[in-house]
């Protein structure tokens, strides 16, 4: 499938599914939030090889929406229950909150160096790496879309596009401090 | 230091990387769980992997999300044009026109006036297809600003730290019709690229050049925007207007059939269509 025909998918899709989501969340924006959240399960199952023979690809998406909604408002039930347990006075301390925005922080610029390092990275480093970690597709299959001439050569990659990435990241890093 | 960076332990990693991947044996989990409680500068390590899945995950998502948001506004405005009329609407009108047959007098000088508009332009040779402005004429007829710059911010380092602010800035620019200093705004923008959606970026600055009639910069603009956005349809329709605006009627006509075979959007498709046809015509004549 080429990118016009996943949009096109998109489109179809969205216009079969959305009025069903909306009666379901009873709200336009949870609808759409849900159906995108449908739409990127999909595509992660459809880069690993995972959806084939599927007869109805709009059907099937809808069906994972529904559980998504689902599982989210389990999600937030839960959410309540953690703050019926915890009390609100343990974040009410100063040092506590200070503590937590820190972390935030922390975590905010790690973020942003590593996706400066992937960015520093080639094209086919950037791929295998994006495959591999965000879509999960194996690497057997990688093997054959990309060419490998074995598995082996094809883990071998991924690894030196790893390290390769952190040793970009602790470079960056290291620039920042200094 | 930039030139004392930690050692890159090898086998440590390879380790963790076949944890993270399921690959190892029971035994092997269990020995790599035991180690990460004992082990800080391992644990360090795998949290630095589990990171940077994580923010690849949000990244890509964020990414996509974005270029969805551009599909579901286009379907969106598709399903509105396709839906029925509100058959109690219809209804009602129809009982309305039923007493009511007769036109009034303003209505028929509106119906002569509409009629003799095109034709008062036509002998004054605005409308000659003959006439070499013609390409240029059409592009301004078919040409419909948006209405807005959209910019999305993305996940990467906003260097200046000012993103939100330039957004405005472009934003107010182009309300004003000041398309000069909203391009500027706009490059400062694309120096902080990892900050921005740049597709959104350039087809905005394509579109100013193209209303500062700079033909050239807005083609050079709108050939970046990137083909996996969703932008990028919308992009190519602009980019055929351009070419016509600058007379080049044979790469206009490239790009509007692409538009009016591919174009997922039916209006879009519909007009690029229509331009077609007239384009044909102009070559006939």
């Amino acid at each position: 499938m080429t990118q016009t025909e996943l949009n096109l998918l998109f489109k179809k899709c969205y216009k079969s599914n959305i009025p069903q989501l909306i009666h379901l969340t009873e709200s336009k924006e949870a609808a759409q939030e849900v159906y995108q959240e449908a739409f990127y399960v999909f595509l992660k199952k459809w880069k690993q090889g995972a959806i084939q023979n599927q007869q109805n690809l709009c059907g099937y998406i809808f069906r994972v929406a529904k559980n998504k909604w689902l599982e989210n408002k389990r999600k937030s039930k839960e959410i309540s229950w953690d703050s019926i347990l915890m009390p609100n006075e343990t974040l009410t301390d100063d040092f506590d909150q200070l503590e937590v925005a820190e972390n935030v922080l922390e975590q905010k610029k790690r973020a942003q160096l590593i996706l400066a390092a992937m960015k520093e990275l080639g094209d086919n480093c950037r791929k295998l790496l994006m495959e591999t970690i965000v879509y999960k597709v194996s690497l057997k299959k990688l093997q054959e879309e990309l060419g490998y001439a074995s598995y082996n050569a094809v883990k071998v990659a991924k690894h030196q596009c790893k390290k390769s990435l952190i040793r970009k990241y602790w470079k960056l890093e290291g620039e920042k401090i200094e | 230091m930039a030139n004392d960076l930690p050692t890159y332990n090898e086998a440590d990693n390879q380790l963790i990387e076949d944890y993270l991947d399921g690959l190892l044996s029971e035994q092997s989990r269990k020995e790599v769980e035991e180690r990460l409680q004992t082990d800080p500068d391992f644990a360090a390590q795998l949290a630095l992997h589990q990171d940077i899945e994580g923010v690849l995950n949000t990244s890509e998502k964020q990414e996509l999300k974005q270029n969805w948001a551009e599909l579901i506004l286009e379907v969106e405005e598709e399903m509105q044009v396709e839906k029925p009329e509100n058959p109690l609407k219809v209804v009602s009108k129809m009982e309305g026109k039923k007493g009511k047959r007769s036109f009034s007098w303003l209505q028929i000088a509106a119906i002569i006036l509409v009629l003799l508009i095109p034709a008062i332009l036509y002998f004054m040779g605005v409308f000659d297809r003959t006439s070499s402005t013609y390409p240029q004429q059409l592009a301004m007829e078919y040409f419909e600003a948006p209405e807005n710059m959209t910019i999305a911010k993305r996940g990467g380092t906003d260097t200046e730290g000012n993103i939100e602010e330039l957004k405005q800035q472009v934003q107010s620019f182009y309300e004003q019709k000041d398309y000069r200093n909203a391009l500027e705004v706009l490059q400062k923008m694309a120096k902080n690229g990892s900050a921005v959606n740049m597709s959104q970026v350039y087809f905005s600055m394509g579109i100013c050049h193209f209303l500062l009639k700079e033909n050239e910069a807005a083609i050079q603009s709108f050939l970046k925007v990137r083909s996996r956005d969703g932008i990028k349809s919308k992009a190519d329709w602009y980019l055929a207007l351009t070419y016509l605006q600058q007379g080049d009627t044979i790469k206009a006509k490239e790009i509007l059939k692409q538009v009016a075979e591919k174009d997922v959007n039916v209006k879009r498709k519909k007009k690029a269509q229509d331009l077609l046809e007239k384009l044909v015509e102009l070559k006939t004549i």
